[in-house]
């Protein structure tokens, strides 16, 4: 096997959302400081990575929040997330982000990246996300995310950056003293690059793809209690690399939220219909949740986490589909942009009709299913409580009674769960829709053990020279849940993350704590 | 040419688009693809030419000396984003699930251009996506295709074969087959080049098809990627096709000195990797290499096989089998003075005093066994090795490669020497004509295992007149053996006991095994190293019994005073990856480093202890041959009627009654028309990896 001799000052491992502005900001600033270069190992062919998905990035006390008269402080933020962490949080690198936040818009503006505005995602949110506009366009867009990245791209090369694309590192070099040397990158063709380098930060976005890490670090079966995006690529190689050369493992979570696997991803108007606040149960026919927050994802995702088989079912009757058609949506999310139910019979049709094991979206739930019967139904069309608990498996007797007592608050004082009034309309025929909800992901939080310089920890929590893991690999001040109050947060810490490892990397460098 | 007011240097009758990009600057195209006909369809590369403020796509216009060429303005900016947004409206919204995200064409332009969605656009919902979607080895998921024409370019004008094109149905047009019959019942053959050049996730192989632990141009071929000696099994296949015989065996000679040997009795793993398994059933590669050699009548492989001048350096090869005389034949090749060192007298080793000759004839073994003595190898036989250092004292470098020869024994409780035989006991003691007490007309023998080992100790004792039983922990579709091996003893008259634990012999009085006392098992585990097994009460009987035979498992007989250091398993300590030992000079391959292993895997073993013996001996430590020059394949593949279904083609067996009491080969082989058949049923897995790979804005400086 032949092998490529570079070196570089930095390198960067993986050039998603994180890597990308790491290495931007590194060069940026090597750049000022006399000059350096900085080489990103991208295992696919372009940059951004999962963040191609997204469309905006948290920040608070920003100009835009401001002109917005939106007001809460950093102060408040931090408070706020230091409380809903309850202090399990690494508090400095926390305030260290959120204070550093508004300035990262600007940095980022200054690229030629525009934004719409400052956006909640939910009723009860903050409103953090800074909205990448799309040249055109005045509403916010799914991907839009995209145009940012290819700003900073152009601006990282323009800078001088070296993309090494479809390169994958496999390995961390480490020198005598326990440093961090260099890497191991493969080329698509077997080539094997070794790389010396003065620091190297790793940004390789976790495990959201591999279903075997999936469930020996957080013991979800995928595709049977766990639906996560698996968006490729995300492997875990960040992790293992790191934990390899005795990087402390930290604790993995899921970025919950909740899905109908089959159905979100291309049944939207059913999906949406079935995402209100309206009766939910368990397989045992009880309610366990206040529907209200279901706008939450995060909430609902780990209310569904605890119930048997990991699921739950949304349960409406034809009135409220006619009440839909006539006054709109209860909650309404921009992201998917669904107001009307002007496709509801459409859509239903073509579920109802098995087109949905043919169609696709989440491809492997749809994949190598050699009949209808054999693919996974996660929504029905009931005539009656009855064949409800027929089709779906749930106790009869105590759906019925939930029912009854369910419809007796109708419109009143939600006895159980104090739900809003306006929110318990009863659940009658003649037709019953039913979905049922599963525990999703968009990927993993979390693995490796960093302090506030993004610097990584051994499991003495001293630090090994010379690297650093920002991103979702790093990802552990969310605790043990995401925070989807603040919305925006995975992007603005891939972000923020990554411009402080390049910082500390660049500074550990020059200075006299460098390990030969 | 001018590009952007730069001077560039275009080949004539290039188009404008390939011109521009050969020098290196980007113009954002979906629909052209390298090795494809420009459509013009997309009209992402529109430019603008000679001043004239009319745009034409740059891929369908022809470069021309002295042209004027602009790629970005105001008004192509905008012709290519509502390009782009048409394309969208019927594309899923997010690309969740989406198993080419980070590979996509599509979502690099929506980055490049800045166009993520259809905004203000009715989105588009087509019916037709969810035509033809389930069929083997590749998955359509087209809603998301963009109908820029690859997959129907590719397979019309690359492949000839021409099943794709763009349908109609109501107002809608669609990429399908005609009739949007399955691609299977379109004559499709599975090629993969539409999956290789959509640019989105529309058309994707199945997951687990190919490899992904490895390189993607290995990964494309399974059948040399899983064989382990890595043979070009589907140029050989298709000199095959061609009646080319002797160049496919010149093929498989590059990698191996026992073709005709592994055509009897290889383990195939070429076969388990055969994509045509996803079809129907993997191509019958292995038959196929032995009615090569059997039909080869040039010998074409000795032209251009290297044999270099003396080393003036000795090697002595401890062993004689498949992984020792691999070795063997290379070190002499490469100018060393060869000896090896064996204990039988006779080479080969298992393939020699193992395998039944009726699955190997010793014959054909032996001409493969002059090959490598005619390349001046010596062979000193029934000579053991005592201690290796003995030998080193009189060698520059030693290999041993000395198998795993002493079958184990499992001494149930009722265990009487006098009535037990190994396998391999049994199966040496035939091989070199040597009585067997034990096995033989009237007696009832029991073989214990499950493997290859096995079925030849109770295919042998058939032969020698004995009734036999079988049995083993396994569950039938869990048994090791090859398939075509147990159910051909079953015809011959072996019951197997597949399922059974075995619990003891039964004795009578005198201590004489008169049975052998089994139970059902319904599953069994080995908790850190100990068996655990999962009974099922009540189900307990016995095999009456004359003569048990154990073929449960083989090991080193290597002691400490050979003179190696040996890990806790009795196998000698080695450096991975390499076969070099502590001791220097002394290198180890074959299955006293692996294991009880395949022949192939010998024979594998030997060609990298070789190379690395070489280099030792100050050589250059490449055994690499070329040695047949045969034309590239034809991309155009053209259409076979019915071709994913064509049956596998069994070779001719040898009828049973005849077989079961003689040791005559039972494999008779192909029919030439047969053989050409079957080796046309061949998937041409490597021509994917003739096709251009595209480049994404990614990897231009100049965009």
């Amino acid at each position: 096997m032949s092998r490529i001799q570079m070196e570089a000052d930095v390198v960067v491992i993986a050039g998603g959302m994180s890597g990308l502005t790491a290495a931007t900001q590194a060069q940026e600033i090597l750049n000022s400081t006399g000059g350096g270069s900085v080489v990103v190992f991208e295992k696919s062919g372009t940059t951004g990575g999962a963040a191609n998905m997204g469309m905006a990035l948290f920040a608070v006390e920003s100009k835009m929040q401001k002109e917005q008269m939106y007001n809460w402080t950093k102060d408040e933020a931090f408070n706020f997330f230091m409380e809903y962490t309850h202090w399990r949080s690494d508090a400095k690198l926390v305030r260290r982000w959120f204070n550093m936040s508004a300035s990262t818009i600007e940095w980022i503006q200054s690229m030629g990246v525009e934004f719409l505005g400052v956006y909640k995602y939910f009723k009860d949110s903050h409103c953090t996300q800074h909205m990448v506009k799309v040249p055109g366009t005045t509403k916010p867009t799914e991907r839009s995310a995209s145009v940012m990245i290819k700003k900073m791209t152009d601006y990282a090369v323009e800078l001088g950056v070296d993309f090494q694309f479809y390169t994958p590192v496999k390995e961390l070099l480490v020198g005598d003293n326990g440093q961090v040397t260099g890497v191991i990158a493969q080329k698509e063709d077997g080539t094997e690059i070794e790389c010396l380098c003065n620091a190297v930060i790793c940004c390789s976005g976790g495990i959201g793809n591999n279903v075997q890490m999936i469930e020996q670090y957080l013991g979800f079966r995928w595709g049977v209690d766990m639906f996560t995006f698996r968006i490729p690529g995300l492997d875990g190689d960040g992790m293992n690399m790191i934990w390899k050369i005795g990087g402390k493992k930290a604790a993995v979570n899921m970025e919950v939220t909740y899905n109908t696997p089959g159905v979100t991803d291309i049944y939207k108007t059913i999906s949406e219909t079935l995402r209100q606040p309206n009766l939910m149960v368990n397989l045992d026919g009880k309610r366990f949740i206040n529907e209200e927050i279901m706008d939450n994802t995060t909430y609902t995702g780990n209310s569904l986490l605890q119930q048997k088989s990991r699921c739950g079912f949304s349960i409406i009757g034809s009135d409220i589909v006619d009440y839909y058609k006539q006054n709109g949506l209860d909650y309404i999310t921009y992201h998917h942009g669904v107001r009307t139910l002007d496709k509801w019979d459409s859509e239903t049709h073509a579920y109802l009709n098995h087109e949905s094991v043919e169609a696709s979206g989440l491809s492997a739930l749809h994949a190598n299913l050699e009949s209808v019967e054999e693919a996974q139904i996660n929504f029905w069309e009931c005539d009656s409580v009855e064949e409800i608990a027929e089709k779906t498996g749930i106790d009869l007797q105590q759906l019925q009674k939930t029912i009854e007592e369910y419809n007796a608050c109708a419109g009143a004082y939600d006895t159980l769960f104090a739900k809003q009034s306006k929110y318990m309309k009863a659940v009658k025929g003649p037709k019953y829709y039913v979905a049922r909800h599963f525990p999703s992901g968009y990927g993993s939080l979390g693995g490796v053990k960093v302090n506030e310089n993004m610097e990584v920890l051994k499991d003495d929590l001293n630090k090994i020279p010379g690297l650093y893991a920002c991103g979702m690999d790093s990802a552990t001040v969310f605790s043990d849940s995401y925070c989807f109050y603040n919305p925006g947060s995975t992007m603005s810490y891939a972000v923020n993350s990554g411009r402080i490892a390049a910082m500390e990397a660049v500074s550990y460098m020059d200075s006299d704590e460098f390990v030969e | 040419m001018w590009v952007n007011g730069t001077q560039i240097e275009a080949e004539e009758n290039k188009s404008v688009l390939n011109a521009v990009l050969a020098a290196g600057i980007y113009i954002p195209h979906l629909c052209s693809h390298p090795d494809l006909f420009p459509q013009g369809g997309c009209k992402l590369c529109v430019v603008e030419v000679d001043g004239s403020q009319e745009p034409v796509t740059s891929c369908t216009t022809l470069a021309k000396d002295g042209m004027k060429v602009v790629t970005k303005t105001e008004n192509l900016d905008r012709l290519r984003r509502t390009s782009m947004e048409l394309m969208l409206a019927g594309h899923p919204h997010d690309c969740t699930g989406c198993r080419s995200y980070g590979s996509c064409e599509l979502q690099a332009m929506m980055q490049y251009l800045s166009v993520v969605a259809n905004p203000g656009m009715r989105e588009i919902h087509k019916s037709t996506t969810k035509l033809n979607t389930n069929n083997p080895l590749m998955d359509r998921e087209m809603e998301r295709c963009i109908q820029c024409g690859r997959c129907v370019r590719v397979c019309e004008d690359v492949r000839g074969v021409h099943i794709y094109d763009y349908q109609k149905k109501g107002d809608e047009t669609y990429i399908g087959t005609k009739g949007d019959l399955s691609l299977a019942a379109s004559d499709c053959r599975f090629c993969g080049a539409c999956v290789e050049v959509c640019p989105t996730g529309a058309l994707q192989d199945k997951d687990g098809v190919f490899r992904k632990d490895v390189t993607r141009e290995k990964a494309l071929v399974p059948c040399t990627l899983e064989c382990p000696a890595h043979i070009n099994v589907p140029d050989y296949l298709r000199m095959i096709s061609e009646g080319k015989y002797s160049e496919a065996v010149a093929i498989i000679r590059e990698k191996v000195p026992f073709p005709h040997s592994l055509g009897y009795i290889c383990t195939h793993f070429c076969e388990k990797g055969c994509k045509h398994k996803g079809l129907n059933t993997p191509i019958s590669i292995c038959a196929l290499k032995r009615f090569a050699v059997e039909h080869d009548e040039n010998d074409l492989w000795k032209e251009k096989s290297f044999h270099l001048a003396s080393s003036g350096k000795k090697v002595a090869v401890i062993g004689g089998g498949p992984a020792g005389l691999t070795a063997a034949y290379y070190l002499a090749k490469k100018g060393h003075d060869v000896t090896i060192l064996e204990r039988n007298p006779v080479a080969g080793g298992m393939m020699a005093v193992g395998i039944p000759s009726y699955r190997l004839p010793r014959a054909d073994l032996q001409k493969e066994v002059d090959v490598i003595t005619d390349a001046g190898v010596k062979i000193q036989y029934n000579t053991e090795v005592q201690d290796v250092h003995k030998v080193k004292q009189e060698y520059d470098a030693v290999l041993v490669s000395v198998g795993t020869s002493a079958g184990s024994v499992i001494p149930l409780p009722g265990y009487n020497p006098a009535q037990c035989i190994t396998a391999l006991e049994l199966l040496r003691a035939v091989s070199l004509g040597e009585e067997t007490p034990l096995v033989g007309p009237g007696k009832a023998v029991t073989v214990l295992g499950g493997g290859n080992v096995a079925f030849d100790a109770v295919r042998v004792s058939l032969r020698l007149g004995a009734t036999v039983n079988q049995a083993c922990l396994e569950a039938r579709e869990n048994m090791l053996a090859d398939k075509e091996e147990i159910e051909q003893a079953i015809e011959e008259g072996a019951i197997i006991n597949p399922g059974k634990n075995n619990l003891c012999f039964v004795t009578d009085d005198s201590g004489k095994i008169t049975g052998l006392k089994i139970e059902d098992v319904k599953s069994f585990r080995f908790d850190q190293g100990r068996l655990v097994v999962d009974a099922v009460p009540g189900t307990e009987r016995v095999i009456p019994t004359d003569t048990i035979i154990f073929a449960t498992g083989q090991k080193t007989k290597l002691t400490a005073e050979f003179g190696l250091e040996l890990n806790k398993f009795g196998y000698p300590v080695y450096n991975q990856p390499n076969h070099s030992t502590s001791q220097d000079g002394i290198f180890v391959a074959g299955d006293v480093v692996t294991g009880t292993r395949a022949v192939i895997n010998a024979i594998a073993g030997g060609r990298e202890a070789a190379a690395e013996m070489d280099q030792y001996l100050g050589g250059d430590g490449n055994i690499e041959e070329h040695l047949v020059d045969v034309p590239k394949d034809q991309a155009d593949i053209g259409k076979i009627e019915g071709f994913a279904n064509l049956p596998r083609v069994e070779s001719q067996l040898l009828p049973c009654e005849q077989r079961k009491c003689s040791f005559d080969k039972v494999d008779l082989s192909f029919s030439e028309e047969d053989a050409k058949a079957e080796a046309n049923r061949c998937l041409k897995c490597p021509l994917r990896n003739q096709i251009t790979p595209t480049k994404m804005w990614t990897a231009y400086t100049n965009r």
